[in-house]
C-alpha cells in the first residue's frame, strides 16, 4: 500500500485509524530499510503519532482519564508488533548452528538497530510526552521506544539463544588460536552486539552487564582452560626456552585478539588470567631453568624469561638469588683456576676479576634491562667473591685482595715499556675503581697504595704525573678527603723538595764535589720507619749531609732531619774494569762497602762491619747483594761468614755500562707485607676505640647491640670490623675508666666523662 | 706478719698507716637505729678493747686474729668477709673503735657471744640474691694488696675468693679451673669480677641464654669456649 492515509473530510487518530499505516511503515523499515526511507514518508509517520497522541483522550488502563496524554495504547501496539518480530527470529535461528547461526544474528541485529533509530524518532513525540510522564510516575516496563525495543529484543530473542551463540562465538575463537583463519568481523559484530545490548539499562555502570554476564564470563573461562591445556601440554613436550617463545607469541597475539575484536575491557582481566595459567603455573619449571641459561650465556632466553616472570608477582626474585649465587661461584672458579698464579701476579688477579665483572654486567644490561634488583645481585656475588676467593684463602687474610688490588695500580702507574698509552692507562684505572668499589678492607688498600707510591716518588719511577693525578682524584670521589689526604702530602713534599734541592744547588751544593739530591719529606705523610741500622757514612756523603742539614736548619729552624739510609741509594764509577768505565747503581750500604775497597785491596766481613757499622743482618743481606751481582768476590761463596774475604771482581762484565746492582731479595717483600698486614691490624684496633670512644661522647649512654651497629656504620668505609676485636676493644676502653658498664642494665654501657 | 696458714687472702702490714683513699669502703651514710636498747656501747667497746693494741686505740693484726680465734672460725670461713663487710673495713690489719661500735651496731651485737650466736646467720647471707651482690662486690677491693692499685685483683686470690663466696654456684668450679689454666689474663679487674656473678646467676649449666656477641667481656667469651672445649674431650 502506497498510501498511507485515506482521503477524510475529518481526520480521525484513533489507535485503528493510524495503526495499520503505522504498522506498515514499521514493516518496511525493518525488513525494506535498503529500498530506502524517504523525508516525507518519516514526516507522515511522525505526523501520525503526534496527531494521535494530541487528539486523544488519554486512556488508563482501557478507561478514559482526565490525565493528559494519551499514548498508552499506541506503546503496547507498538511492543506487540515488535514481540512478533522476535518470533520471527527466534523461528529462524532456532535451526542455525555453528557460524551461520552468528551470521543470521548480526544480520538480523544490524539491520534492527539500523531502523530502530528511526523508529525512535518517529515515535519522538510518544517519547516526550506519555512515555516520558509514565516513567517519571514510576509505571514500571515502560521504556523510551529504542531501549524497549531492545528490551524485547533481548528478552524475547537474545535470552532465549544466547548460550548457543556464546558457545559458537566462542568456538570459534577458540578455532582461531587454534591457527585457523576465522572471520573476524563476524565475531567483532556479534560481540558488538552483546556490548550495545548493555544499554538495555539506563544506569551507566551496568551498560556492559550483557557483554559481562553472557559473553565475558565464559570467554574468560574458555580462554584460562584453553591455555591451561596448551601450556601443559606443550612444556612436557618442549624445552622451557622454546615454551617462553610459545608464551610471548601467545601474550602477542591476544593482545591482537583484543584490539581486532574482543572488547577492550576484557583486557586486564585476561591478562592476568593468562600470566596466572601460562607463566605463574609454570613458575617452578622455569625459575630451574634459569640456572641452564645464565651457565650457558643465552642472553635472549634469559631476556624472554626476564619480561615474561616481570608479569607475575614475586617472579623474578629467585631468579636474583640464582643470579647472585651464580656470579659468586663464577667468580670463585675463575679465580681458583688461576690462582697459584694470581696469588704473585696483581694483573691477573685483577683481569681476572674484571672479565667476570664485564660479563655479567653485560648479562644485566641486555637481558634484564638494567632492573635494580639484579644490579644488587650483581653488586653482592662480586662484593663476595672479590673479598673472599681461593687466593685470599691461599694467604689466609682476606686483605689479599686490596694487597693485590693496590699492586697492580703500582703497576701500571710506574714506568714500563710494556705499559699501554695514557689514555689506555686510564681506562684500566677506571676498570679498577669498579673492584675497589667492592673491596671491604679499603684501610688495607690505602696502607698498600702509600707503600707502593712513596717507593715510585722516592725512586722517580712515575709513569705519568696526569694518571697519578686522576688516581688520587679517584679514590677520593669514592672515599672521601681524609682517605687521600696523605697521598696528596707525598705529592706536595716532592715539588716541595724540588723547590729545596734547586735552592741548595744553587747554594751550597755545587761545591761538594757530589751530586747530591736530597728529598725532604713529612714524617706523618709517609709510610717510612727510621733506619734498622747504625751506618758511618763515607766521608763524601758525610760532608754532603752535613752541608744539607746547616742549609735546611738555618731555613727551618726547629725542624729535626731523620736521613733514612736505608732506602737512599747513589751511582758510583769505577775504573779498574779491563774494557769499560762501567758505574754501578746501587744503594747507599752497597755504596759504603765499596767505597772502603778504594783504600783497602780485600776485607773481611768483620772487618767491613767495624768501618760501616751496619748491624749484622743488613750487612749480610748487602754483602750477598754484592755478591750475587759479581762486584765482589767472596772467599767462602754464597755462605758468607765473619772471616769470608772480599776483593773486588776486576773482571767484572756487563752489556750496559750502568748497571743497576740494587737488588731487593723477595724474602724481604714478603715478610715486608706481611708486616703491613699486621700493622693494618694494629691501626684497626685504635680505629675502633677511637669511633667507641666518639660514639659514646655523643650518646652518653647506649646498649650494647646499638653500639655495635652505630660501630660498624662509622667504619664501613675503612674496613670491617669483627665482633670480637670490637669486644676486646670495649674491654681495654673500660679498663682505661672509659666507659662502665650500667649496673642496673647489664647491656648498657655509660661514658665515663 | 700475719702469715695465715693455708690462705693467702691477707696481706696485712702493721706498719704502713698510709692507705690509698680508693682503698677506703664504701661510705654511704650509716643509719642511726634509734633503739639501741638491746645494744650496749660499753659493752661491745670492752670486748674491742680486749683485742685492742696496747700502743693506741685501734685494732692490730695479733688483736684481729686474737678475735678471729676466739669466733672459732677457719680462715676460710665466708664469715671473715663478711663481718669486715659489716664493720666496713678494708683491711685485716687495722680496725678502729669506732667502725668496730657502728659495725657492731648495725647488726645489734655488743657480745662475744652474741656475735658467734649469729655467725650461721650471717653465712646465709650468701643465700640471699641482694646481699651476696653487696658482698660479692665488696670483696674485689677487700681482698687486694693494701699497696696496690685497687683495679686488680691476681687470679690466685680470685680463685679463692669465688671458691669462698660462690661455693656450688653454677660454672663456679670450670671457671676455676679455666682461670689457672689460661695463660692470657693475668689479673681480673671489677668488670670481669661482677660480670661473672651476673654469668654465674643468669647463664644456664649448658649455656642457654649465652651469646657469643652480647655485651659480656672477652674473658667470659673466653671461658665459654674453653668449656666447649673441655667438654668436647671429655
Amino acid at each position: 500500500k502506497n498510501s498511507l492515509f485515506p482521503m477524510q473530510a475529518r481526520p480521525k487518530y484513533t489507535i485503528d485509524d493510524i495503526w495499520p499505516g503505522l504498522e506498515s511503515g514499521l514493516t518496511h523499515l525493518l525488513f525494506n530499510l535498503t529500498e530506502g526511507f524517504s523525508l516525507d514518508s518519516h514526516m507522515k509517520l511522525y505526523t501520525c503519532v503526534y496527531n494521535h497522541c494530541t487528539t486523544q483522550k488519554p486512556v488508563v488502563r482501557g478507561v478514559a482519564t482526565g490525565a493528559n496524554f494519551a499514548g498508552e495504547q499506541l506503546y503496547y501496539r507498538l511492543c506487540n508488533f515488535l514481540q512478533k518480530h522476535m518470533k520471527g527470529l527466534l523461528n529462524n535461528a532456532s535451526s542455525k548452528i555453528d557460524d551461520s547461526l552468528m551470521s543470521y544474528y548480526k544480520k538480523e541485529w544490524d539491520r534492527y538497530t539500523t531502523a530502530l533509530s528511526v523508529i525512535n524518532k518517529i515515535f519522538q513525540y510518544l517519547n516526550r510526552h506519555w512515555i516520558k510522564r509514565e516513567i517519571e510516575e514510576g509505571t514500571k516496563e515502560v521504556y523510551e521506544v529504542y531501549t524497549l525495543s531492545l528490551v524485547i529484543w533481548k528478552r524475547n530473542f537474545f535470552d532465549l539463544i544466547k548460550h548457543r551463540l556464546t558457545a559458537v562465538t566462542l568456538s570459534l575463537i577458540e578455532k582461531e588460536r587454534s591457527g585457523d583463519y576465522i572471520d573476524t568481523s563476524l565475531v567483532k559484530g556479534v560481540i558488538d552486539a552483546y556490548v550495545r545490548l548493555g544499554a538495555v539499562s539506563d544506569k551507566i555502570e551496568e551498560h556492559m552487564q550483557v557483554y559481562n554476564q553472557d559473553f565475558n564470563d565464559a570467554f574468560l573461562k574458555a580462554s584460562e582452560s584453553f591455555y591451561s591445556h596448551e601450556s601443559n601440554d606443550f612444556i612436557s613436550k618442549n624445552t622451557v626456552s622454546d615454551y617462553l617463545k610459545k608464551v610471548m607469541k601467545r601474550i602477542e597475539e591476544e593482545k591482537q585478539r583484543l584490539h581486532t575484536f574482543v572488547h577492550p575491557s576484557s583486557e586486564f582481566e585476561l591478562m592476568t588470567r593468562l600470566d596466572r595459567v601460562l607463566i605463574e603455573n609454570h613458575r617452578d619449571s622455569i625459575w630451574q631453568e634459569f640456572h641452564v641459561l645464565l651457565v650457558n650465556d643465552k642472553i635472549e632466553d634469559m631476556s624472554r624469561m626476564y619480561t615474561l616472570l616481570s608479569r607475575i608477582p614475586n617472579g623474578l626474585q629467585p631468579l636474583k638469588e640464582i643470579f647472585e649465587k651464580h656470579i659468586q661461584a663464577s667468580g670463585d672458579a675463575a679465580i681458583l683456576e688461576n690462582a697459584n698464579r694470581a696469588l704473585l701476579d696483581p694483573r691477573l688477579y685483577v683481569e681476572t676479576i674484571l672479565k667476570i665483572h664485564k660479563k655479567y654486567s653485560t648479562v644485566v644490561t641486555s637481558a634484564f634491562r638494567n632492573d635494580t634488583g639484579f644490579v644488587e645481585a650483581l653488586d653482592k656475588g662480586c662484593r663476595k667473591f672479590i673479598n673472599n676467593n681461593a687466593v685470599t684463602k691461599e694467604a689466609g687474610n682476606s686483605s689479599k685482595s686490596p694487597e693485590l688490588v693496590a699492586k697492580y695500580c703500582d703497576i701500571l702507574l710506574k714506568k714500563s715499556p710494556k705499559n699501554p698509552d695514557e689514555q689506555e692507562v686510564l681506562g684500566i684505572i677506571n676498570d679498577i675503581m669498579i673492584v675497589f668499589k667492592y673491596i671491604e678492607d679499603k684501610d688495607v688498600f690505602q696502607t698498600f697504595y702509600s707503600k707502593v707510591l712513596a717507593k715510585r716518588l722516592i725512586n722517580g719511577n712515575s709513569a705519568s704525573e696526569f694518571l697519578e693525578g686522576q688516581m688520587i682524584t679517584k679514590l677520593k670521589q669514592n672515599c672521601g678527603f681524609e682517605y687521600t689526604a696523605k697521598l696528596a702530602r707525598m705529592f706536595s713534599d716532592m715539588s716541595f723538595s724540588k723547590e729545596l734541592q734547586d735552592n741548595f744547588r744553587k747554594d751550597v751544593g755545587k761545591d761538594l764535589g757530589v751530586d747530591l739530591s736530597v728529598l725532604v719529606l713529612a714524617t706523618g705523610s709517609w709510610p717510612l720507619s727510621p733506619p734498622s741500622t747504625t751506618f758511618n757514612l763515607p766521608k763524601q756523603l758525610a760532608a754532603c749531609r752535613e752541608a744539607f742539614q746547616n742549609f735546611y736548619t738555618t731555613e727551618y729552624q726547629g725542624r729535626k732531619l731523620n736521613w733514612l739510609t736505608h732506602v737512599s741509594k747513589g751511582e758510583v764509577r769505577t775504573t779498574y774494569a779491563a774494557q769499560q768505565q762501567y758505574s754501578f747503581q746501587c744503594s747507599t750500604y752497597q755504596m759504603g762497602i765499596l767505597l772502603l775497597f778504594n783504600e783497602n785491596d780485600c776485607l773481611t766481613t768483620s772487618e767491613m762491619q767495624t768501618a760501616t757499622d751496619l748491624v749484622q743482618p743488613v750487612l749480610l743481606t748487602t754483602l750477598a747483594s754484592l755478591y750475587k751481582t759479581k762486584v765482589l768476590n767472596s772467599s767462602t761463596g754464597e755462605d758468607i761468614v765473619s772471616t769470608t774475604k772480599f776483593t773486588i771482581n776486576t773482571d767484572f762484565k756487563s752489556k750496559k755500562t750502568r748497571v743497576g746492582i740494587n737488588v731487593r731479595v723477595l724474602e724481604a717483600q714478603t715478610q715486608a707485607d706481611k708486616e703491613t698486614h699486621q700493622g693494618v691490624e694494629e691501626d684497626r684496633k685504635l680505629q675502633i676505640q677511637a669511633a667507641l670512644v666518639r660514639i659514646m661522647k655523643s650518646r652518653k649512654k647506649l646498649s650494647h647491640a646499638n653500639l655495635m651497629t652505630e660501630v660498624l656504620t662509622q667504619l664501613q668505609g675503612r674496613f670491617k670490623p669483627k665482633v670480637v676485636v670490637i669486644k676486646k676493644c670495649i674491654d681495654i676502653l673500660i679498663e682505661k675508666e672509659y666507659l662502665r658498664r650500667s649496673e642496673k642494665e647489664k647491656d648498657v654501657y655509660t661514658y665515663v666523662a | 706478719e700475719l702469715s695465715c696458714m693455708g690462705s693467702r687472702l691477707w696481706k696485712s702490714k702493721e706498719k704502713g698507716k698510709e692507705k690509698s683513699t680508693e682503698k677506703e669502703a664504701p661510705s654511704s651514710p650509716r643509719k642511726k637505729d634509734k633503739k639501741d636498747d638491746n645494744f650496749s656501747e660499753k659493752k661491745i667497746g670492752k670486748l674491742f678493747d680486749k683485742y685492742k693494741d696496747p700502743d693506741g686505740d685501734t685494732m692490730a693484726a695479733a688483736g684481729i686474729l686474737s678475735f678471729i680465734e676466739d669466733l672459732g672460725v677457719e680462715l676460710t670461713d665466708a664469715v671473715l668477709v663478711i663481718i669486715p663487710f659489716y664493720l666496713r673495713v678494708s683491711v685485716m690489719s687495722e680496725w678502729t673503735r669506732s667502725q668496730w661500735i657502728e659495725g657492731w651496731r648495725s647488726l645489734q651485737l655488743d657480745t662475744l657471744e652474741k656475735i658467734k650466736a649469729h655467725i650461721p646467720v650471717l653465712r646465709s647471707e650468701l643465700m640471699d640474691d641482694q646481699k651476696l651482690l653487696q658482698i660479692y662486690k665488696f670483696s674485689f677491693l677487700f681482698y687486694q694488696d693494701p699497696e696496690s692499685t685497687g683495679k686488680n685483683l691476681d687470679l690466685e686470690t680470685a680463685i679463692t675468693a669465688m671458691g669462698i663466696l660462690l661455693n656450688n654456684r653454677r660454672h663456679v668450679a670450670n671457671f676455676q679451673r679455666f682461670l689457672s689454666q689460661q695463660k692470657t689474663y693475668k689479673v681480673i679487674n671489677k668488670d670481669q669480677w661482677m660480670s661473672f656473678l651476673d654469668f654465674s646467676n643468669t647463664i644456664g649449666e649448658n649455656f642457654e641464654g649465652y651469646e657469643q656477641d652480647a655485651a659480656w667481656p672477652s674473658l667470659i667469651d673466653d671461658f665459654v669456649e674453653w668449656c666447649q672445649e673441655d667438654r668436647k674431650l671429655k
